[in-house]
């Protein structure tokens, strides 16, 4: 009975037990007050908000040790114990600490322009990738309106920083794409074969990129496909060169969707005057298969199925033969690759990848023909390792297959051919030793079969904070590329050429406003000498070839919010030099312009409905070699400029969502001058007769409406 | 002795009822609250209320609404856009964390959807396009679950109402909707006194500006 009576009695104790203030102020490290915390003793309904002073109170009935807990978005969650007696608990000080943000945290970043929607370092968005004017939906045409990349309008491939454009790789998903271009007809730019629409995340790295990426002397482009498409739809493109169309079909985890495309540009030839004499206006056909289908949270397996083939033919003015020739392309291109990336446990993922590539390419001068066919297939195994906070590290091993043959009917029959075998393995750690504070490094081997040949090559990297909104980051890495093709067609007594990268970079980024700056200096050895081009006596090709290239990139961005407007402006300073091909002397080598610059400058008009965009580029002259002038490769075209204009409107028929598109290039008309074509014999005169290279036409407008059905 | 044991019993079941009642005490109280908030202040206050109770009640996903239901309108009201993003993705963890507690319910395929729309004032060039996708992809969804609840067909007629018309937007595509929405606002019954009932006076307003 007592001890029931007891247990009554305290129960009513518990129950009456009298309540005790707590109160306190809560401020950031530098003092401010923090309003609007909330403040709770854990494991109970008891706490409140703070006031405007940083000021907080509150009851309880609750006694012992607690924990009372502080949070406020942005902020880190602190706690202090508290042991609650019978008296009031007054004049708490609690000091909240920012939470370190994606934005605060160092990045290693030195050489590297990423486009993405889902990191908020990063410069550029997909979207602006994509509509760019000048870049005609390109994605190479938009990587050259950043800093590091030359102008080169005959080619409409990458040159970044003095380098050549067979020194870019293109990964897809991390899986080499050996031929990410159309095939090209002499002096005439070519495209990539893959539309921006299809990335979610591109890097463009102009240098000391990853120990992942080998054979590419200069840069890299990675581009990372969309996961699943998010709904049913159907759209279709009718184009001044063309029409395209696509379906995709979505089921809860996986998708498929297929585009169709047929580009013929004879229409549009015809309305804009062509310095080319087209036999056949050129025609590209393709198309594009997608599947996703995500096997977990984390898993996800990506496939992708393209084909297409272009053809051409048109009558050549080859100045060098001092003859009228009609050349003949015809390509055909089908690519295969397929990731599965997933984390196997909490410590552990995984990223492999298999891929086909089979590339071939009849090009047909008057009776002559080369044949010239390309298959490739590649393997890849990567493991990432999570287990420490702090340390993250990456080993992976890549096998690729290649397999090259030429055949050429020109005055005779000849077949140039070879085989290569391309093992690679490499491990890279990267130590986040703060929030301020990043180390990289990593090391690459690989071994060449046809060359006979192994390297190993070292990366480094690091990047500091020197302030809340900028860092400073380094780079040094050693790379390797095997020689062309064109040349180990002819012989493999040769080693991969090398380059080494240092790269310093700057970057300061405030609310809308982005400042890069970055100074680099590459060092070229073991490039590809040779005394002619096309010979088959294999000592004729050695590693003799030298150079360097030294430049400063200046990129500044500033992106007002919606409605207002959206620039960016690059600068690229590049001092280069090489020794390499039949040069008899060292000099800069045609492609490498001085200074470039580009401003891109977009714009929402929204009582029209419209998006504007128009660039502005800029190339000082490139060098060309004279015969008539006794020093090699003296002359200079005169600088390159233009200004190119798109502009989007989005309005609704049949109520669809309907797109209208139009670009123009060149709007202002310059007459812009490529290089020279000179003959190989001088006349009569003893002067070398030359002929200018010019764009296709001096203006190029393309229109495209696009119906979602 | 009866008397005493029967008196130990009631107080036993006191406290375990009491238990109960002071979540569904301390809920009807905080919605009370949230419903007369005007300000920021006062909506971080009320998030603050159903913070503490989530915490509490690790059961209930209704608290985690409420809590990412005050942050998602705080986002709106922000006007530094750099702030934007950590107040939603604050909501986005309560609402990640109630999605893991009922999975199936409409209501927070309708909370998420109405999330969805501020992310897009912080980008609209960058985000407009995929998040757009999102929110219909969320209303779809919460229509699936419960054609009956008024605030999906609430917030497709308020994005419909925001778009240029170019876009298919406009107020003449957005009437009919918001006329749906106000029938389905006429006949909807909140299953408890502390469920989600909010958006008819909203859509009135809206209406009555036609």
């Amino acid at each position: 009975m007592k001890t029931i009576l007891l247990i009554i009695g305290q129960l009513l104790v518990i129950f009456a037990h009298s309540q005790v203030k707590i109160s306190g102020a809560i401020k950031l490290k530098d003092g401010e007050p923090v309003s609007g915390a909330n403040l709770f003793l854990q494991g109970t309904y008891d706490g409140c908000t703070s006031d405007s002073l940083g000021q907080f109170q509150f009851k309880t009935e609750e006694t012992g040790t607690h924990l009372l807990v502080a949070s406020f978005v942005g902020y880190q969650t602190n706690g202090i114990s508290l042991d609650i007696k019978d008296s009031d608990i007054t004049g708490l000080s609690i000091v909240l600490k920012e939470e370190a943000s994606e934005l605060d945290e160092v990045v290693i970043n030195a050489g590297s322009f990423e486009a993405s929607d889902k990191k908020k370092s990063v410069l550029l968005k997909p979207m602006d990738i994509a509509l760019t004017a000048g870049a005609n939906g390109d994605i190479y045409g938009a990587f050259g309106t950043l800093p590091g990349s030359h102008l080169v309008g005959e080619e409409g491939r990458l040159f970044v920083r003095g380098g050549e454009s067979y020194e870019t790789k293109t990964f897809m998903d991390g899986m080499l794409v050996n031929s990410p271009y159309y095939s090209k007809t002499p002096d005439l730019p070519t495209r990539g074969r893959f539309s921006p629409l299809l990335f979610n995340g591109m890097v463009f790295s102009t240098g000391g990129y990853s120990a992942e990426y080998g054979q590419a002397l200069s840069s890299i482009v990675d581009l990372n496909t969309t996961a699943l498409e998010p709904k049913d739809q159907s759209n279709i493109s009718i184009m001044t060169v063309g029409i395209q169309g696509s379906h995709a079909g979505r089921w809860e985890n996986t998708s498929l969707a297929l585009t169709g495309e047929l580009l013929h540009t004879g229409l549009s030839n015809k309305i804009f005057k062509q310095n080319i004499d087209w036999e056949k206006d050129p025609v590209i056909a393709g198309s594009t298969l997608l599947f996703r289908h995500k096997t977990s949270e984390t898993g996800m397996i990506k496939t992708l199925g393209s084909f297409n083939l272009n053809s051409s033919s048109m009558i050549f003015n080859n100045q060098t033969e001092s003859a009228f020739q009609k050349i003949t392309l015809f390509n055909f291109n089908s690519y295969v690759n397929s990731t599965y990336n997933e984390m196997l446990n909490k410590k552990w993922m995984i990223c492999s990848g298999i891929a086909f590539n089979s590339d071939k390419e009849k090009i047909n001068i008057d009776e002559q023909q080369i044949l010239t066919t390309r298959k490739n297939g590649q393997l890849k195994v990567n493991f990432t390792n999570f287990t420490s906070e702090k340390i993250t590290t990456k080993i992976g091993t890549d096998y690729i297959f290649y397999d090259y043959s030429q055949n050429i009917l020109m005055n005779g029959d000849f077949l140039l051919s070879f085989s290569n075998e391309q093992f690679s393995g490499f491990a890279e750690s990267e130590l986040k030793v703060s929030s301020q504070l990043a180390f990289k490094a990593g090391i690459r081997a690989e071994h060449s079969s046809v060359l006979q040949q192994s390297s190993i090559m070292p990366r480094l990297s690091a990047a500091v904070k020197t302030g809340k909104n900028s860092q400073v980051s380094l780079a040094y890495g050693q790379f390797r590329q095997n020689p062309e093709d064109d040349y180990l067609k002819f012989s493999s007594a040769l080693t991969p050429e090398k380059s080494t990268h240092s790269i310093l970079t700057y970057q300061y980024k405030k609310d809308t406003r982005s400042f890069r700056i970055e100074a680099y200096n590459k060092k070229y050895s073991d490039l590809v000498k040779f005394e002619d081009e096309y010979s088959f006596q294999p000592e004729n090709f050695t590693n003799s070839g030298t150079g360097y290239s030294r430049g400063i990139d200046v990129f500044w961005r500033d992106q007002k919010p919606f409605g207002k407007s959206d620039y960016w402006i690059s600068y690229s300073w590049n001092n280069s030099k090489r020794n390499y091909r039949d040069f008899p002397v060292e000099a800069t080598p045609h492609y490498v312009s001085a200074h470039n610059l580009s401003v891109v400058y977009k714009k929402f008009f929204m009582p029209i409905n419209c998006f504007v965009s128009t660039t502005y580029s800029f190339a000082s002259g490139r060098p060309y070699d004279n015969p008539n002038n006794p020093v090699f490769m003296a002359d200079k075209t005169k600088p390159y400029n233009d200004i190119s204009l798109g502009l989007t409107h989005v309005l609704y028929l049949f109520s669809k969502q309907t797109v209208l598109h139009v670009i123009v290039n060149n709007v202002l008309g310059f007459n812009n001058i490529y290089g020279y074509n000179y003959n190989s014999k001088p006349n009569e005169l003893g002067v070398y007769g030359r002929n200018p290279v010019t764009p296709a036409s001096k203006r190029m407008v393309v229109a495209l409406i696009s119906f979602q059905l | 002795m009866k008397t005493i044991i029967s008196l130990l019993l009631v107080l036993v079941f006191a406290t375990a009822n009491a238990a109960e009642n002071k979540y569904f005490e301390a809920m009807t109280k905080a919605v009370e609250k949230q419903k007369s908030a005007s300000t920021i202040e006062a909506f971080l206050e009320s998030a603050n209320t159903f913070e503490r109770i989530s915490q509490m009640e690790k059961n209930e996903w209704l608290p985690l609404y409420y809590a990412a239901h005050c942050y998602i309108i705080i986002s709106f009201m922000e006007t530094d856009n750099s702030k934007k993003d950590a107040v939603l993705d604050k909501a986005q963890q309560f609402l990640d964390k109630a999605f893991q507690l009922a999975p199936g319910e409409s209501e927070l395929f309708a909370l998420q959807a109405f999330l969805y729309p501020s992310r897009i004032t912080v980008d609209p060039m960058g985000r407009g396009m995929e998040y757009m996708g999102k929110m219909n992809q969320a209303l779809d969804e919460a229509i699936r679950l419960n054609p009956d609840n008024p605030r999906s067909y609430y917030l497709r007629a308020i994005t419909i109402l925001n778009m240029p018309e170019g876009f298919g937007g406009g107020a003449a595509s957005a009437r009919p909707i918001f006329e749906v929405a106000k029938q389905k606002f006429y006949n909807f019954q909140p299953k408890t006194s502390i469920s989600p009932d909010w958006g008819k006076e909203q859509n009135e307003m809206e209406m009555s500006k036609f």
